[in-house]
């Protein structure tokens, strides 16, 4: 049987028939070639490679970008619904669209070169390219603006010095757009193509969270790099949060994606299972989670698709993006974790799928910006205080 | 090589059915809708032909207004255009008058294939095509589950018979097949398919506009009555077998041959 969807408040009947044409088809591909073969990767701890073509058939990469570029041109809500049908076969898949699409295509349009655009995007598109994004260090996460990885200028030619920690699709990506810091400490970004010499890309290994994705560290010991690969538009620290709000605005509809996986798997569960003679989903207790989550996730999809709605109009603000993102994966999180609850000694079983979720949302909780971040940015937008330091 | 590909829109089958007060036909609010799944094989044999010999694939149904949900799904799966002919005097309930009408839109058209899926999955009839066939005097062929085009006018054509045996026959276009789930691996929409369908032509027609009139669909030439739908009332039987374990054995053994027919 297929999913149906969680839909309480009719939200169907705001979106576009495109839209949800849009969600259908990759609810249902997740159906066919997902799901019967993600516990397994997960287990293995591989990403599911084979998927990439498929994806990049079905336009999923760079979804809402520029079809002169090669890509579908969707608008944001659309994108969204990508998002949240991708997470919710597993977050590792979407966190790879995440990153090639939000992290690398995106600032490629935004701040690269129209050379740069030509050869890069319609080949990410197809999936012929992977990317990945290198930003975050051992040492600088939540404060990025300490970035020490050095860009010395050399003639016509940059040489790189630094580790990227933390990367997703680190060690499968052709491409890595890696942010540091010039002579004036000014953070620039730099697309570094896989076997320069002196640029490693290591796998993070003996995770147990996000198996399904590739995690990787990415080493630069004197990486030359000639101009053409920086994106002149892509100056400051500014640039490269730019990105991260896109990336942050597709976390908030995976997360509704992965919550409803766990609600629909606890709610049939509770249905059918039989303690005390009669269903679980008959006592108050459990009845009281169900109605948490399913409320919790109404609220997501609403506040997603006013995020979306406003996107499209170009009014988003990034504090908007940080509370999608902060609510979304902490209430995606907790409904996880009821739900495994509410399943018992089942609920750790990779065929009801919500221990995996509730790994995979352990990571998403703090990764583009933690929780007490995002806190702290719509802190510090409603009292004029930072409370960063 | 146009292609014509008849397109029926059904409940989604993950959905329960529920019947309306009058019992004559399904609750339509709070249900999805899909195409039939034979028909999406149909719109996948139609466009493979389109990539093999170049030309068009058009789509045609007969439904309300929310049927164009349907058509424009098979637009983003690559057909060219799509017509619609909705029209309240249509009884969608009857193959007879749900085929004349589709072959008043092919009859202008002279399309070299039309193809249907096997049977709607919500009514069943399986009669759609050979009403089509019959008024636009083209062969027909039941049960296709494989299809070749070696020459752009000439099809080598597998049907699948009962007891797992398998004909093959050619037939010189015109025709109208009947497809079979499994015939091939229908395509996902993608997302610049489903973008491109927006600008796709998609007509939407009344019967004056084919040249029928309510008259042409009743009469002699349509002897079916609608009657309405049920639900069947499912019962349940315990019964304990008490005894000895041979005789329980031998009880339940003869129970399940003669009462259940399982064995």
């Amino acid at each position: 049987m297929g999913f149906r969807g969680v839909d309480f408040l009719g939200l169907d009947e705001e979106l576009s028939s495109e839209e949800r044409m849009v969600r259908d088809e990759v609810r249902r591909w997740v159906d066919d070639q997902v799901l019967p073969i993600i516990a397994h990767h997960f287990e293995a701890g591989t990403f599911p490679l084979h998927l990439v073509p498929q994806m990049a058939e079905l336009n999923l990469l760079g979804a809402n970008l520029d079809p002169k570029y090669g890509c579908a041109g969707l608008n944001n809500v659309a994108y969204g619904l990508i998002m949240q049908e991708l997470e919710r076969g597993d977050s590792g898949l979407r966190s790879f669209v995440s990153v090639q699409s939000s992290l690398v295509m995106w600032p490629i349009q935004e701040y690269g070169s129209e050379k740069q655009k030509q050869y890069w995007l319609p080949k990410m598109a197809r999936g012929e390219a992977i990317g990945c994004f290198g930003l975050t260090e051992p040492d600088y996460g939540s404060n990025p603006a300490g970035l020490i990885t050095r860009a010395r200028k050399d003639g016509s030619s940059w040489v790189l010095n630094g580790t990227k920690m933390w990367i997703t699709n680190g060690t499968i990506a052709d491409v890595a757009l890696v942010w540091a810091k010039d002579d004036e400490g000014v953070i620039r970004g730099f697309l570094v193509e896989r076997g320069t010499p002196g640029f490693r890309q290591n796998k993070v290994t003996d995770k147990f969270s996000l198996r399904a994705s590739d995690t990787g560290e990415l080493v630069l010991e004197d990486v030359r790099i000639p101009e053409k690969n920086r994106l002149p538009e892509a100056n400051g620290l500014k640039a490269a949060l730019r990105c991260l709000t896109q990336a942050r605005y597709g976390i908030a509809w995976g997360a509704i994606g992965a919550a409803m996986a766990c609600y629909e798997v606890a709610l049939e569960y509770a249905k059918n299972r039989v303690q005390f003679d009669r269903p679980i989903a008959g006592y108050q207790l459990v009845q009281q989670k169900l109605v948490y989550m399913l409320t919790e996730i109404t609220k997501m999809q609403l506040l997603c698709l006013r995020l979306g709605r406003l996107k499209d109009r170009g009014k988003v603000n990034h504090v908007q993006v940080s509370m999608g993102k902060m609510n979304n994966v902490y209430h995606a999180l907790q409904i996880a974790r009821l739900a495994r609850d509410i399943l018992g000694a089942n609920g750790i079983m990779y065929e009801y799928q919500v221990a995996r979720h509730l790994c995979n949302l352990e990571s998403v909780y703090t990764y583009e910006g933690t929780h007490d971040i995002h806190t702290l940015i719509i802190g510090e937008h409603i009292t004029g205080l930072s409370a960063f330091t | 090589m146009k292609i014509a590909v008849c397109v029926k829109q059904v409940p989604n089958r993950d959905y329960t059915l529920s019947l309306t007060p009058d019992g004559q036909w399904v609750r339509e609010e709070g249900l999805a809708w899909e195409i039939n799944e034979s028909d999406l094989y149909g719109i996948e044999a139609a466009l493979q032909l389109r990539e093999r010999w170049g030309g068009e694939v058009l789509a045609v149904a007969v439904g309300p207004e929310r049927v164009t949900e349907a058509l424009r799904k098979a637009l983003a799966m690559g057909c060219d255009r799509a017509v619609l002919v909705s029209d309240p005097r249509i009884p969608r309930t009857s193959p007879y008058c749900v085929g004349r009408v589709l072959a008043a839109v092919l009859a202008p058209e002279r399309p070299d294939l039309v193809i249907t899926g096997i049977a709607s999955e919500d009514l069943g009839f399986a009669q759609t095509a050979g009403v089509i066939a019959e008024w636009l005097g083209y062969e027909s062929l039941p049960l296709v589950i494989g299809l070749e085009a070696p020459q752009p006018d000439r099809l080598h054509i597998r049907q699948e018979l009962e007891g797992g045996v398998f004909d093959e026959v050619e037939v010189e276009l015109p025709a109208v097949l009947m497809i079979q789930s499994g015939a091939n691996q229908p395509r996902y929409a993608s997302l610049k398919g489903i973008m491109a369908a927006k600008k796709k032509p998609l007509d939407v027609k009344r019967l004056e506009d084919l040249g029928l009139t309510p008259d042409d669909l009743r009469g002699t030439h349509s002897r079916l009555e609608w009657l309405g739908m049920e639900v069947p009332v499912q019962t349940v039987q315990v019964e304990f077998i008490t005894g000895a374990p041979d005789e329980i054995a031998e009880r339940l053994l003869e129970k399940l041959k003669k009462e259940a027919r399982v064995l």
